[in-house]
């Protein structure tokens, strides 16, 4: 019933108008039930039962209450002990947290008296009458909350006298606090009660009383408003400092005392503690920022203004990082598995400075794409987790945080005030659920800057409008003035070979014998004939730069009736073209080359393998005209005889041959699932029409640079430096080869007497892979902007000269070569006088960061789908095995490469806290393995090419005499492919160790001597002994990898390459191998 | 300001009520000398002090269009002083005619405007001190006034809100449980005898399949409210009758 009805004054701080009082009003009643199971007087226990709350017990023969100082102090103790029980937690203890904020503790005890086997209950002394206060003019609330605690302690003394249950109060605080009453209340001491019934908490009492010595845990100490203040100081402590004024900011810059950078973040992660900031100075070592709070505030991208520390202070000398991280999630833990460290020094010493960010000039703030992290205090105020992990964490409103919970949403950050730990934003727009094929490619366009969604990447209407016509019932052709106009060729034999499928054709080859020796064009799809410069076309296309290719769809640059059909060079179609004719000699020199536009008519469009089917002499090839075949023939095969003398040239001039990870997917057309995936193919005509095309790039920008000597669009590839090859030079050392990289020469010979050697294809294609990885990136650029033309060489490709020219239809860059070529040849009708200097400079800038944008989004799309096809494979319940080599050695494991899928994945082997995490499957090569670790190894040691762990002595499989396991870089592993569930992000894949079967031999492989002259060996020798190896290194195989069935291709491909290339090394190790099985 | 739950798992609200129980309602009619009719209500602390004037001749001539049967003008005022942060609201403020345009159509359905053509009732609200439930009180303030006042209507018009935490319906929703987040928060008002519903609103969302439990709960409500106002008016009836025979005498 109710009965009283009070009012209670509160006062608060608003924001608009100071302090203002608030009255609430409560109603006492006297039903409130004492909620003990035995209890007969108090009716309303069935209602609590009836609610699902826990009732004290009275088995347990004593109630404890304890009051605000250990509720506020000791939550955590009370939370996680359930020895603890029956506990009475007072309303009077809530009201108090409540009071000062503390939503968490009182949260937790929530959770405690939910517990139905804590036997704990929330007792509402507040406002039942015969436990409540009355009036208590002017005393301290924190008297009057003691006061309020021990009336409630006695109503239960009272209430309970029959059941011969004895009432504790549990408190910090000195005796003299309560009233010395002779109502047979005990007050203790939380500790002596811990020692008197439950010693073994003792330990944990103590290092709780240990991590709250300072803090302001216990509430009692304080009254509410006391508090309050300190945590308003202590949050002005914890405020990011104030940046320098523009003034002294610009006096700093002059005068030397703070250097002016764009910072990059990583994120704290495993090893890295806290996050770090890198601003690279091209003069001078690396600036690098550690902590939140000598970042103070700056994201990636900034514009910041930074003050060096003198050498040996770091930055945490400077500023304490101040931020407690009490919002961390188990999201965050999970994500671990995935994250494997830094990479290992290699030994050379990288001179950096440490410094703090003062003042930031510029933000490159743009929308992110976010996650919710779930608070179970709801509200309207959350915090959005970027997918980016370098970006913080962002403060936004948003009223249904369960609309967005499961799903990526976009939010801007709209500022970062210095008392606020993250930054403030609001919620743009919600995008699909995570996981969802549609918001993961919106996630890679949105992150890459590449559009706000996939629907804004059609084309405008003013766009569309300019579009010449080109329908069925009147298909466009080219006009009499356009035909006059040009060189018609269409007479010519000209062809196309692209990839099956290809709709955007930009290159067609032509190839004939003419008196003197061969007449060989490139001839370019001529899209400026219909992109004019300032149309709507023409910036769009500039803004796009180039045209986006995920792994299931793309991104056009230029609209579709451009790019597939009016510029695309279809067979058996006038097309307009750009076209580059060389006169070559026999012996394939150019007498004389020719640039203009022509007019051709294309015989037929071939895909790459049917290309390389004519080329490898077969005839009859389906898709082909028959009449036509052996033309095409002929062309093809003396082309491929010129590119390969012209490849040649290249090559001894220090042409690089590099790996790539392309992966091809199949899908099912209906269902979308993957069906297939696996790396690209390599044929030699790819590498013949890749050499028809550097040819004319290369011819290209030499004609374009000669007129326009300061405006010219090149692109080159600085030479990286040596400190660069380090990683490989070692690793490859490891394996017997030396590597020398001081020019591109050097380092292709190298290469090239690896790829000659090795009996691993794998180890040379990631051999190839980690020198691209050390090689800087090609990038475009005006010539004006260079000292001379030294500075234009080409590093990969060995060229003085080279450009874009091939493939205008999806790269802006080409559209502006075509341009300058035409004007150099002063055949234009739009005049580029507008593509000055420092047009193009500024244009060549944008395009390399879009096209380097764009490149990002294509690898992170085939992450999707590669991360999608093991789950899609684990999901039917297969164990994903492969055989994987290792590709890098890491701080806390290894990276894998897994040649079937072109995965690169991590394989985590120690955790956060430093424990050696090496699945028993390692050795037992059991798929069932992979969650068990082995225990108690040790010496985790981890170097730039090899990683090794000591095993303990009781490990089953233990062999080989050696107590240690090594991982060096292209050993052989087999790995089990896993995706990582987690809700933040494109699901990554992870990889666990199943066996290192075959990495055995490997091992011992690399401490030996190189013995290169030794290879040689008789193929009949070997193969009427290696039958019987393979047969049971096959065995072995499958027994290792029972649950999946080993792709034949693999198989042929690993055998044919052995077969090749006789290695002496394998035929020892197969006998090694099966001396040991013998035994 | 305080983030405790709304409806804790013993089954009481913030303010230490169940969640089917009303708060203290306190009400007198005839406060005021100079209205026609006037009536003060409390519910919790939400306090509304109403006066009725009229039936009497329409002020605006445009009124007159409506010849046959009286209009009603209802003006609704917030008191600056009404929350604990001082707010001035402006007269055209929306918020404010809502409330009165709401207040306005309820009555017309109730008060038997055929009896007073020609002439116009008008009925100001003033709203003295806001902790959650505006409407519910205006509404059933301005029916003791109007009552006071002598003006034949259908049957009183008892108004009451309801709203929903965790699947359970909570009857009479004070200042803090209105403002809080996933709080939908109904208004009904019914003529008792009848059962009939004169007013329903509602700004949130709410599932429809609970929709029924919480008007349900209202209703009931309403029905605790209109002994209230019975009482009132019984009171107030008294007390004239005292007066009377004093002067009688």
């Amino acid at each position: 019933m109710l009965s009283v009805r009070t009012q209670s004054v509160t006062f608060r701080r608003s924001k608009r108008q100071g302090m203002t009082m608030s009255v609430t009003e409560r109603y006492a009643r006297d039903d409130i039930p004492c909620a003990l199971d035995a209890c007969t007087r108090c009716p309303m226990n069935a209602r609590l039962v009836a609610n699902g709350v826990a009732l004290l017990s009275k088995n347990y023969g004593r109630i404890v209450v304890p009051d605000c100082s250990v509720v506020s102090r000791y939550i955590a103790l009370l939370e996680q002990e359930c020895a603890l029980q029956n506990m009475v937690f007072c309303q009077t203890a809530i009201d108090a947290l409540d009071r000062r904020n503390r939503t968490r503790t009182i949260r937790n005890v929530r959770r405690v008296a939910a517990d139905m086997a804590r036997t704990s209950v929330v007792f509402s002394n507040e406002i039942f009458t015969e436990t409540r206060l009355g009036d208590m003019h002017g005393m301290p609330w924190v008297d009057r909350d003691i006061k309020a605690i021990y009336q409630a302690a006695e109503w239960y003394q009272r209430h309970l006298n029959m059941h011969d249950i004895s009432v504790i109060i549990l408190t910090l605080k000195d005796h003299t606090h309560y009233p010395n009453t002779n109502s047979g209340i005990a007050v203790w001491y939380f500790a002596d009660y811990l020692a008197a019934y439950h010693p073994q908490l003792l330990e944990h009492y103590r290092s709780v009383e240990q991590a709250t010595l300072d803090g302001d845990m216990d509430i009692t100490t304080k009254s509410p408003a006391q508090y309050a203040q300190a945590r308003l100081q202590a949050k002005a402590q914890n405020q990011y400092t104030a940046y320098y004024s523009p003034a002294d900011i610009e006096e700093g810059l002059r005068n030397g005392t703070l250097v002016r950078g764009k910072i990059r973040i990583l994120p704290a992660s495993n090893l890295r503690s806290e996050s770090q900031g890198i601003i690279e100075r091209s003069d001078g070592a690396d600036i690098v920022v550690s902590g939140r709070a000598a970042l103070n505030r700056a994201c990636t991208g900034d514009l910041v203004v930074v003050k060096l520390l003198a050498a040996g202070t770091s930055s945490e000398d400077v500023a304490r990082d101040a931020v407690d991280s009490d919002d961390e999630d188990e999201e965050e833990l999970a994500v671990e598995q995935v994250d494997v460290g830094d990479e290992t020094p290699v030994g050379v010493i990288e001179l950096s400075v440490n410094g703090v960010v003062v003042g930031i000039t510029e933000r490159k703030w743009r929308p992110f794409v976010a996650t919710l992290q779930i608070d179970e205090a709801g509200g309207m105020r959350h915090l959005a987790v970027p997918v980016d992990a370098s970006v913080p964490k962002i403060r936004f409103h948003y009223p249904d945080p369960s609309a967005i919970a499961d799903r990526y949403f976009v939010v801007a950050i709209d500022e970062w005030p210095a008392d606020s730990q993250y930054p403030q934003g609001h919620f743009i727009r919600a995008l699909g659920k995570i996981g969802a094929l549609d918001a993961e490619i919106d996630t890679i366009l949105i992150e890459r800057q590449i559009a706000v969604s996939q629907s804004a990447l059609g084309f405008s209407e003013a766009s569309l409008r300019e579009m010449p016509e080109d329908s069925a019932a009147n298909p466009w052709a080219p006009s009499a003035s356009d035909i006059s106009d040009r060189r018609d060729l269409r007479d010519t034999l000209v062809f196309s070979i692209d990839p099956k499928g290809s709709q955007d054709i930009d290159d067609a080859i032509s190839m004939r014998r003419t008196r003197e020796g061969f007449e060989l064009g490139v001839h370019i799809a001529d899209v400026t004939q219909f992109v004019h410069p300032g149309s709507a076309t023409d910036k769009e296309a500039c803004a796009r730069g180039t045209t986006v290719y995920l792994a299931d769809r793309r991104f056009n640059m230029i609209p579709e009736i451009l790019s597939e059909r009016i510029c695309s060079l279809r067979s058996n179609c006038d097309r307009l073209a750009v076209s580059v004719i060389w006169n070559l000699d026999s012996n394939y020199k150019v007498t004389r080359t020719w640039y203009g536009r022509t007019v051709i008519r294309s015989a037929c469009e071939m895909f790459y393998e049917q290309a390389q089917a004519l080329l490898d002499g077969q005839r009859n090839i389906q898709g082909l005209d028959r009449k036509l075949e052996g033309q095409l023939a002929e062309s093809i095969i003396e082309l491929t005889k010129a590119m390969r003398v012209l490849r040649e040239h290249r090559r001894q001039a220090g042409a690089l041959e590099l790996a790539s990870t392309e992966v091809k997917f199949a899908f099912d057309p209906q269902t979308h699932a993957i069906t297939e995936a696996a790396p690209k193919a390599s044929l030699e005509i790819h590498r013949v029409i890749e050499e028809a095309m550097v040819f004319a790039n290369a011819a290209v920008a030499r004609r374009i640079h000669r007129s326009f000597p300061k405006a010219a669009l090149l692109r080159r590839h600085k030479s990286p430096t040596l400190e660069r090859f380090e990683r490989l030079r070692r690793a490859a050392q490891s394996r017997g080869f030396s590597v020398d990289c001081a020019t591109n020469a050097s380092l292709a010979q190298s290469l090239q007497k690896i790829t000659n050697a090795a009996s691993d294809p794998d180890l040379v294609f990631l051999a190839k892979s980690m020198a691209t990885l050390a090689m800087q990136e090609a990038d475009y650029f005006a010539t004006g902007d260079c000292a001379g033309t030294s500075e234009f060489a080409h590093y990969g490709l060995a060229l003085e000269f080279y450009t874009h020219f091939t493939s205008p239809i999806r790269r802006y860059a080409d559209i502006i070569v075509h341009r300058q070529l035409l004007d150099a040849l002063a055949d234009s009708k739009d005049s580029c006088l507008a593509e000055s200097r420092a047009w193009v400079s500024t244009t060549a800038a944008r395009l390399n960061e879009r096209n380097r944008q764009s490149k990002i989004a294509q690898r992170e799309s085939t992450e999707l789908f590669q991360s999608r096809y093991v789950s899609q494979l684990t999901a039917s319940g297969q164990h994903v095995i492969a055989d994987g080599v290792v590709a890098e050695v890491r701080t806390n494991g290894l990276i894998v490469y897994v040649p079937r899928f072109g995965i690169r994945g991590p394989v985590h082997l120690r955790d956060k806290s430093g424990h050696i995490r090496l699945p028993l499957s390692t050795l037992s090569g059991k798929v069932r393995d992979v969650d068990t670790y082995i225990d108690s190894c040790s010496d985790f040691q981890a170097d730039a090419e090899q990683l090794a762990i000591r095993l303990p002595i009781n490990v089953p499989g233990f062999h080989l005499g050696s107590p240690k396991l090594r991982f060096a870089v292209f050993d052989h592993v087999k790995v089990l492919l896993r995706v990582l569930e987690t809700r933040r992000r494109r699901p990554p894949v992870y990889l666990t160790l199943v066996s290192r079967a075959s990495t055995n031999a490997k091992a011992y492989h690399s401490t030996l001597p190189p013995l290169d002259n030794l290879f040689k060996m008789s193929a009949a020798m070997y193969k009427s002994k290696s039958t019987k190896a393979q047969s049971d290194n096959k065995a072995d195989v499958d027994t290792a990898a029972n649950q999946e069935p080993r792709p034949a291709a693999v198989v042929a491909a690993a055998t044919s390459t052995k077969k090749k290339k006789v290695d002496l090394y394998a035929v020892l190790e197969k006998f090694r191998e099966l001396s040991l099985l013998e035994k | 300001m305080s983030r405790q739950e709304l409806l804790s798992p013993e089954g009481l609200r913030i303010d230490g009520r169940r969640a089917n129980e009303l708060r203290r309602i306190a009400c007198k009619a005839s406060v005021l000398n100079t209205a026609d009719g006037s009536a003060y209500y409390e519910q919790g602390n939400t306090k509304v002090l109403v006066a009725v004037f009229g039936p009497r001749e329409p002020r605006q001539r445009t009124a007159l269009q409506q010849h046959d049967q009286a209009i009603i003008n209802v003006e609704f005022n917030v008191a600056p002083f009404s929350t604990s942060e001082r707010r001035k609201r402006s007269k055209g403020d929306k918020r404010l005619l809502e409330i009165s345009s709401f207040v306005r159509q309820t009555f017309e359905g109730a008060v038997q405007r055929g009896v007073y053509p020609r002439s116009q009732i008008d009925i100001y609200v003033h709203l003295l001190q806001h902790d959650g439930g505006m409407l519910e009180a205006c509404v059933n303030a301005a029916t003791l006034a109007l009552v006071d006042a002598g003006i034949s209507m259908d049957d009183y018009v008892c108004a009451c809100t309801a709203g929903l935490v965790d699947e359970q319906p909570l009857l009479d929703l004070n200042g803090q449980e209105e403002s809080a987040i996933n709080m939908p928060g109904l208004t009904v008002a019914v003529l008792p005898r009848n059962g009939s519903i004169a007013l329903l609103q509602m700004e949130s969302k709410i599932h429809a399949t609970k929709l029924d439990d919480v008007m349900q709960l209202a209703i009931e409500g309403c029905k605790h409210i209109h002994k209230k106002l019975d009482e009132a008016v019984l009171a107030a009836a008294n007390d004239l009758a005292v007066k009377l025979n004093n002067s009688v005498q």
